[in-house]
């Protein structure tokens, strides 16, 4: 491999951890993405995407929610794709390569959100100092360099010098038990698919996953089509208020009370509150549109300095200098209104989360001006909030929008369409950063009752539902195609022998990746730890291949 | 107690890891705050009200409503949650039966120092951890469902 080829895997490699700019780094966490990326820089595009994709279908359902990190898939989906087109392996054996990987992958991820608290304590004293360009430098430049040496230079090693080991290793490894490999990645997509059936399937739902199965078990049509069709009935679910999506025009709370009476209230959309209409005074100090509009975009590398001490805090002092260089002339002054937000922060920073930065510009705006809004209330409002913000934009963004997206993105990479991850990655960053968008300047203008308006009017539960059926049709339909094992059993039937597989075909078609995904979700409501599970894939995979029960279905 | 399928200590009471993964992994049904000043806040009320599935009820309760409303028992899978060790030892000193308590997230503060990874306390939040310890309730750390819970006693000292 060329030294340009490392190079730029070890910048795709660094920039999936260091994230800095939303826009570019959000789907560098995702396989689907880098494999194909990856596959580009090393001059063979189709086995990376291959190899992403395959990858990708083992981690549809994982959601990492506040600051942990469930399995790593930055590390799976990069090196994972690097041991593939290194070793010359089939794209079926990616799963072997970025499980392992991916494991290892959490202690690159732990030392560089342990690490990564040392800069927030030096940008907590160049403030103190009235530095306020060391806040920005902190925010970016050391967390770069850490992402650098635990991503980067391990895969520019690799990249350079590994072909000839990562060779051998494959060719090392006998014929029979790369089968047997095969077979167990034949497996592992019923993994994501049953954890995100897991997610999705609630018992009014369940039946949309087997719809979206036997649909595609008997029609033969592709994913792309049953999508189409799932995305129509859940629009006219949406559009008509069908009793499953939507039970009325507003929010229904089921609020308890001290006796234990469960009542089920509807909120209405009336004003909350404490809902002064904002104040028609003409401010001294406004905050000009470019200096929102630069707000916002700051808001998408919150998480550059990411880490375990205060999590996105230095990300949310960095972005809060735009609008207080705006309202606050003394560099004295400044500081002093940067320091209360260099405290504890986590929340979805992307779809929803930038509601928050905007309320938070409104109050900054009004206290600039003169109105009694202390630094103590816009703290209780940016940490009331954080944690129900970030609950409703992790469910939306992690647990719909993509699981849906990159399945059927993967589906279509796997026949061999380039549009799978390109239309994947295009549709998912235009939903999330324009949605935050409308997020953060809803937030700015109508201020702290803006999150209530949204919350109170339904629409996020309607799109949940909706998609969530969406969602389950089109993992019903991956269990059928996706989930490639097939039994090699013969038995004789007076002089010839019939297969076992076509007694199952004339069953129902699909049946064993069918009960093997329906294992598998099983198992997660068992409440198994994944690591537990894939562990059983092997190993009903390997003796599956072994005692000439299962064989892989490519 | 019976149905009380997790009590979790968590600063930011309902965010990320209860909606997408606790409430789903305890089958739970209802969801109980005990907090004294979100109990006084109407807004803050009133965002978590809307912010949580529809299909689970949830209770905002300052601490003495906390110790009559569970002194009643419970009828469906309940997740109970507070911000600090300090609402939760009130309620077992006033006879609620508490056995297992999580400790999911105490963010760092400037009275905090780190306990474990990246759980922060106070030592009077330490203190409190002791005395929930002598009430015979077993206190861990444990993030998100698939973590290995971790003792806090060990860390205490």
């Amino acid at each position: 491999m060329t030294v340009a080829s490392a190079l730029l895997v070890a910048l795709l490699a660094t920039m999936g951890q260091w994230w800095f700019f939303g826009p570019v780094t959000k789907c560098l966490v995702y396989p689907l993405t880098t494999g194909l990326l990856v596959g580009i820089f090393m001059g063979d595009p189709m086995t990376g995407m291959l190899a992403g994709a395959n990858i990708q279908l083992i981690y549809l359902g994982w959601i990492s929610a506040g600051g942990t990190m469930p399995s790593n898939t930055i590390t799976a989906g990069i090196y994972g794709t690097v041991m593939v087109i290194l070793s010359g392996a089939d794209p079926t054996m990616a799963a072997t390569f970025a499980i392992p990987l991916s494991m290892l992958g959490l202690l690159q991820n732990q030392v560089y959100m342990t690490v990564n608290a040392a800069w927030i304590h030096q940008a907590d004293k160049m403030l103190e100092k009235g530095n306020i360009r060391g806040v920005r430098l902190m925010n970016f430049v050391p967390s770069f360099c850490m992402a650098v040496l635990l991503y980067g230079v391990p895969v520019f090693l690799m990249v350079m010098f590994g072909s000839g080991w990562a060779q051998g290793l494959i060719s090392s490894v006998p014929g029979s038990v790369i089968s047997a490999l095969q077979v167990v990645g034949g497996i592992m997509p019923a993994l994501g698919i049953a954890m995100l059936l897991n997610y999705l399937g609630k018992p009014k739902l369940v039946p949309w996953f087997f719809g979206g199965f036997f649909l595609a078990a008997y029609s033969g049509l592709g994913l792309t089509a049953i999508s189409i069709f799932a995305a129509i009935i859940a629009i006219i679910f949406f559009l008509t208020g069908n009793e499953t999506v939507q039970k009325g025009a507003t929010k229904a709370v089921k609020r308890l009370s001290v006796n234990k009476d469960v009542k089920t209230v509807e909120v209405q959309d009336a004003p909350a509150l404490d809902d002064e209409p904002r104040p028609v005074v003409e401010y001294s100090k406004k905050l000009s549109k470019s200096t929102l509009v630069k707000t916002w975009l700051w808001s998408t590398s919150t998480e550059a300095c990411y880490n375990y001490e205060r999590l996105q805090a230095l990300g949310i002092a960095n972005l809060m200098i735009t609008p207080i260089r705006a309202l606050y002339d003394t560099n004295e002054r400044r500081v002093e209104e940067l320091k209360k937000y260099l405290v504890f922060y986590n929340s979805e920073v992307f779809t929803i989360g930038p509601i928050i930065n905007g309320i938070t510009c409104s109050m900054e705006e009004a206290r600039a001006n003169g109105e009694n809004v202390t630094a103590e209330d816009i703290n209780a409002v940016r940490t009331g909030l954080m944690g129900p913000v970030a609950g409703i934009g992790d469910t939306v963004m992690q647990g719909i929008l993509f699981p849906t997206l990159f399945g059927i993105g993967c589906s279509m990479a796997l026949d061999g369409s380039y549009l799978g991850p390109v239309l994947s990655f295009i549709i998912f960053e235009a939903a999330i950063f324009g949605c935050g968008y409308f997020m953060f300047m809803t937030g700015y203008k109508q201020g702290k009752s803006s999150l209530l308006r949204i919350l109170k009017n339904g629409t996020i539960d309607r799109i949940v539902n909706a998609f969530s059926i969406v969602g389950l049709m089109v993992v019903g339909a991956m269990a059928y195609s996706r989930v490639l094992i097939s039994t090699p059993v013969t038995f004789a039937v007076g002089g010839g022998s019939t297969s076992l597989q076509s007694v199952l075909n004339s069953l129902a078609p699909g049946i064993i990746p069918l009960a093997l995904t329906l294992l598998v979700w099983w198992m997660l409501k068992k409440k198994i730890n994944t690591v537990w599970i894939i562990l059983a894939i092997f190993a009903i995979g390997i003796a599956g291949y072994f005692l000439g029960i299962f064989s892989y279905m490519g | 107690m019976q149905n009380l399928v997790l009590t979790r200590i968590d600063d930011r009471l309902i965010h990320g890891q209860i909606m997408t993964a606790w409430i789903k992994n305890r089958h739970a049904d209802q969801v109980v705050i005990v907090d004294d000043r979100t109990a006084a806040d109407e807004y803050m009320i009133e965002v978590l009200e809307t912010a949580i599935p529809e299909e689970i009820a949830i209770g905002i309760f300052t601490r003495e409503e906390g110790v009559e409303f569970f002194s009643q028992g419970l009828d469906a899978p309940t997740i109970l949650l507070v911000k600090g060790p300090d609402a939760l030892l009130y309620l077992v000193e006033h006879g609620i039966g508490i056995d297992e308590v999580d400790v999911g997230g105490m963010g760092a503060r400037k009275d905090r120092s780190v306990l474990y990874k990246n759980i922060s306390t106070s030592p009077e939040e330490n203190d409190q951890f002791r005395k929930l310890l002598e009430h015979d309730v077993n206190v861990f750390v444990q993030v998100m469902p698939q973590d290995r819970p971790v003792s806090v006693a060990e860390y205490l000292n």
